[in-house]
This record gives structure tokens, sequence and C-alpha cells, in this order.
């Protein structure tokens, strides 16, 4: 048996949904599964026994966000990626998510400060759907520069700080990739929090 | 050794994180392992010692405010945020019974967090209030009406109680807990850390109740001496985005005002216009321990650090933003010992009371006689009764 933890950060609420169907997978061959979620008030109806959930750390957004992001960097900086104390205070949230709950893989979907928490407490990542941060484009090089040295401060902050990523590039690279309406997402899932 | 987890639920800003943080110091140096559940994470950057602890964060309701009328009474506050639906608030108690449950503490502090009594209620988790006076509704049936401004309809209070208790029954049900027989059962707590003032309770009166004074942390921040001269001493303790930050610069430029201002993240034009030799505007927060000591003015947005300067003996000019800080400034200005200004509130009103302020002598007189009432209150002699308290309750 192993131990899932599944979340969701922002965006369209299908995202949960979808999460929910994979937790269910997870669960009936028999593993733990802890989801994490940005929005919690439709999970009462969802047929969830045996599923925990908790409250995922919430993004901090600046004032004025980008309102058309150009590229995924500039994404992240509509999420807020681009203030270093919010930023490290999701981070310490997701940290610590992962120290309680010891999780075998993170299953991100619209996650990308539980990617990067990911990373910095070795947790091996599984990123689902398909979403811009799954494939980004080369983008703006100060609008990099700029998330980075974000990015940088905040996990210098953290008490995990395993793999710290130095390339815009790195906040985007799960360990493995799976299509989450894939036929076999629960197994491929499964492999990889085997690993 | 004891496990204590500190929730913060509901409220904004820094004045939760950094009283949590006051009281979890002791603790954990008295060797209890302490965890935060926070509404806001980004407030950790004032606590650093945060980073041995365990920190969490709280659930909340991502429909927060929407459709709720102004406020009335604590029932009304629950509904705007997740008790108006019972699936809602299932979410939300099942996510605080989750990080409850697994991280298993011996005792909760809940600090604005009836979501998390809740959860530790059907979990069997002991837990204590700690709060000011809006933080901690008297147990009574209907929760009372706080808003004393107006009239407030009797039938309105009991029907916002209603609602909330039978969604509040809902979620127990879900969780296998017996019905509460009214919505101020659920606060039925080991201790009310009632941290205020009589005078300054936001409710007026309440059944029989323990004070325990405002929690002040003078602790923190730096050292920032008073500038030298001799107009009055005036700290300013104000977010950049109140409404008469430009007129409240421009007041204290054009009078004889010895400032000492810390305005989070202030811009650098309004901190240009500001600063002079006689006004130090202030990078980072200022240990008020010696600011106040030597202050003939407290400007802020009201909140605990206005009770705190109280009983120092230091008169308020409160700038309230919501209903919690309007309450408070209301109690001051019928004790004589501030002033509070509307968000409406020009130049020369500003300017004006400022001047009334530091210059009459009963605002000063006023806040010297509430001091005189509580010459046994100190911010630390308040967190070490607190901490024995709570030591007290764990040993049970």
């Amino acid at each position: 048996m192993r131990r899932f933890l599944l979340a969701w950060e922002f965006g369209d609420p299908g995202r949960g949904r979808e999460q929910c169907a994979l937790a269910r997978g997870l669960r009936d061959r028999g593993h733990s599964v802890l989801l994490a979620f940005a929005d919690l008030s439709t999970l009462a109806a969802e047929p969830l026994e045996g599923i925990e959930w908790v409250q995922a750390p919430r993004l901090v957004l600046p004032a004025s966000p980008s309102a058309a992001p150009v590229d995924a960097a500039d994404l992240l900086l509509a999420l807020g990626f681009g203030d270093p104390p919010a930023l490290a205070g999701v981070l310490t949230g997701w940290t610590a998510l992962a120290r309680l709950w010891r999780p075998d893989a993170l299953v991100a979907d619209h996650a990308p400060a539980a990617m990067l928490a990911a990373r910095l407490a070795s947790v091996p990542c599984v990123l689902v759907g398909k979403d811009a941060l799954a494939a980004p484009s080369p983008g703006d090089v100060a609008r990099e520069a700029r998330l980075m040295g974000a990015v940088r401060q905040a996990c210098e902050r953290q008490r995990d700080k395993a793999r710290i990523p130095t390339t815009a590039r790195e906040l985007f690279e799960p360990d493995v990739r799976v299509p989450g309406d894939a036929p076999d997402a629960v197994e491929r899932i499964e492999e990889a929090g085997a690993h | 050794m004891a496990r204590v987890a500190f929730a913060w639920e509901l409220g904004k800003s820094y004045g939760h994180a950094v009283s949590c943080g006051g009281l979890a110091r002791p603790l954990s140096v008295r060797g209890h392992d302490v965890a935060f559940m926070f509404r806001e994470l980004r407030q950790l950057n004032v606590l650093p010692e945060a980073i041995a602890y365990d920190v969490f964060q709280a659930p909340c309701s991502s429909r927060e405010g929407w459709n709720a009328q102004i406020p009335a009474s604590y029932a009304d506050i629950m509904l705007g945020c997740g008790y108006r639906d019972a699936a809602e608030l299932t979410g939300l108690v099942g996510a605080w019974r989750a990080l409850l449950g697994h991280w298993r503490p011996d005792l909760l502090v809940a600090d604005y967090s009836p979501t998390a009594l809740l959860a530790a209620r059907t979990l069997g988790i002991a837990s204590v209030t700690y709060g000011n006076g809006f933080f901690t509704p008297p147990r009574l049936s209907p929760l009372p009406p706080f808003r004393f401004d107006e009239p407030v309809d009797p039938a309105r209070v009991a029907a916002a109680d209603a609602q909330a208790l039978a969604n509040v029954n809902a979620a127990a049900a879900r969780f296998g807990t017996p019905p509460f027989a009214s919505l101020a059962d659920m606060f039925v707590t080991e201790e009310d850390f009632l941290c205020t003032f009589p005078e300054l309770d936001h409710y007026g009166t309440r059944p029989t109740s323990g004070y325990w004074g405002p929690r002040l942390r003078l602790d923190l921040g730096h050292d920032a001496p008073w500038p030298e001269g001799k107009g009055p001493r005036v700290f300013v303790y104000v977010q950049r985005w109140l409404p008469q930050m430009d007129a409240l610069i421009e007041s204290l430029v054009a009078g004889p005002y010895r400032v000492l201002a810390y305005v989070p993240d202030l811009e650098p034009a309004r901190r240009a216009r500001l600063a002079a030799r006689h006004r130090i505007v202030l990078e980072r927060p200022v240990r008020m321990e010696a600011a106040l000591k030597h202050c003939d003015l407290l400007v802020s947005l009201g909140g605990e650090i206005a009770g705190g300067a109280l009983a120092c003996g230091v008169p308020s000019l409160l700038f309230p933003q919501h209903y919690e800080q309007y309450a408070t400034a209301r109690r001051i200005e019928h004790l004589g010992a501030g002033a509070w200004l509307h968000p409406s509130a020009t130049r020369a009103q500003v300017e004006a009371t400022l001047h009334a302020l530091t210059h009459d002598t009963r605002y000063l007189a006023a806040a010297q006689a509430f001091a005189r009432r509580y010459p046994a209150y100190s911010p630390a002699e308040q967190r070490r009764r607190i901490v024995q308290r709570v030591e007290a309750i764990l040993s049970r």
C-alpha cells in the first residue's frame, strides 16, 4: 500500500473532479490518498469514503496580476510567485503537509507550488492534466529572472530544500507525466509511487 | 511534553499570527511541540522562529463574503464564511479533522476559529479560545448581536443563529457527532483566554468571564529612539491603503510632531514626503516597548495595539476600517482616551483631531487613569499567566 497526495491549487473546478476520480481509483487499489484542494466546497457531495482532504495552501495573488499571461513564467507571477514572503508561506504549508502525510508521490494538477515543494521535500512528482504548465514555451528572459529570484528567496526560507531549482524550466518538470484522462492513469501513478 | 496546535481561521492582517507566535514561543521553549494552522501564511515572514514548527494552511471558504449582508452577530459572520451551506461546511470541517487527526494535538488554541473548534469537538480534542472580545462570542443563545450603533432585529439574530446551527448539526452528523442544542454550545472550551479589558469588550457585557488583557508583542521589532526635539511624540502604525494616508502624512508634516512611523510597504514617494529629521519612517517593525514608553499619541487602525497602548496610558487616534476596529474605537472614545475618524474624513479633520489629541490634556488624563486601573497588567505577565493555565489544562 502506498500513500498519495493529490494537489489542485487554482483554476477550473473540473481539475478537482478529475483528481477525485483518480483518488477513488487509487483508493480502490488499496492506497491511502489525501486530497489538498483550493476549493473544498464540493467535496462533501463527492463519493469519497475512506479519502481525507485538506485545504491547499492558498496562493497570494498580486494586486494587479497579468490579465492574460503570455507564457508560463508570466502565469506563475500572476499566481503570486513573484512575492517571496507569500511564496515562502505557501511552500512552508506544502512541505509541512508532506512531512505530515509522508506521500510516496505527489499527484499535481494545476498545482505549481505543490510541485516546487515536492522538489524541496524530495517527494516524487506526477503531473496530470493538460494545462499550460505541462509544456512551457520559451519565455521572456527578464521575466524569468524575476521569477527565479523570488523563487530562490522563497526556497531558502524553507526547512526542507533538497532540490532548489536554478532555471524556470525546472519548475515545470515533474518526475512523471500522466494525462489524467489516460485509461491507465491510475496504474501509471501507482507505479510512480513505487519508485 | 505536549502538542499544541494554534488555529487562526477568520480575520486578516498580522495581529492573529503575531499573537499566536507570542504564546507559541514560551510553550516551545518549555518543550512543547507547536503547530500553526493559519489562514494566511505570508505572515510567517515576521515569525522566523516558526521554521521550527509545523505550519499548515487553515481551511477557508472559497466563497467567503459572497452574498453576505453586513454582519450583526457572530452567527452572521459564520454564515458568510461557509456556514450557509451544509455541504460546504462539511468540506471545511473534514479538512480541519484531517489536519487535527493526523497532527494529533493535545490542545487546540483557537484564535477566531469556529470551525477548528467544531472539528476538535468531533475528535474529542481539548480546546481553548484565544482572542479579543470580538473573536470570542458570549455563550448565549442565540449568539447576541455585537452591533450597538443601530437597532438589530432580534428575529434576524435568531434566524441566523438557527441557520448556522442547522448546518453545524448536519456537518456534525456526517462525522458521527451528536447534535448541539445551541450554537453557543459549539464554543464550550476548557478556557476562554479573553484577551481584552472589560471596558473594551466588543460585546459590552457578557456572562461572568475572565479577562486576561490584550495580546501585545512588545518584544518584537527593533529599537528606534524618538527623534530629539520638543513636539508631541506620535507613533504611527497604519496600513498604506488607509483612505486618509495622504491626509495623515500632510497633517503630520504640517504640525510640530516628532514621529515614529511604521507603515508596511509604504510607497517611496509617500515615504519621502513624510520622512524628516524629526519624523522617522521605519523600514521594519519597531519594538513597541520603547516606542510606547515615551509616546504622546498612538495613530492606528484599532485592534489590540490600541488596547495595549491604553494600558500604557497612551491615547489613540483611530482610523477603524471594519466593525471590530470600529467597536474598539467607539469604546476608547467613550473612555475619553481617544478619537476616531471616518474613512471619509478630510485632511482638515485629521489635522484638527491630531492637534486636539496632543494638546487637550483630558485625553492623556483619561488614558493614564485607565492604565492605573490595571497596574498588574503587562503583556509579558499576561503571557506567563496564560502559559501557566495552558499547562494546567494539559496536565489534567
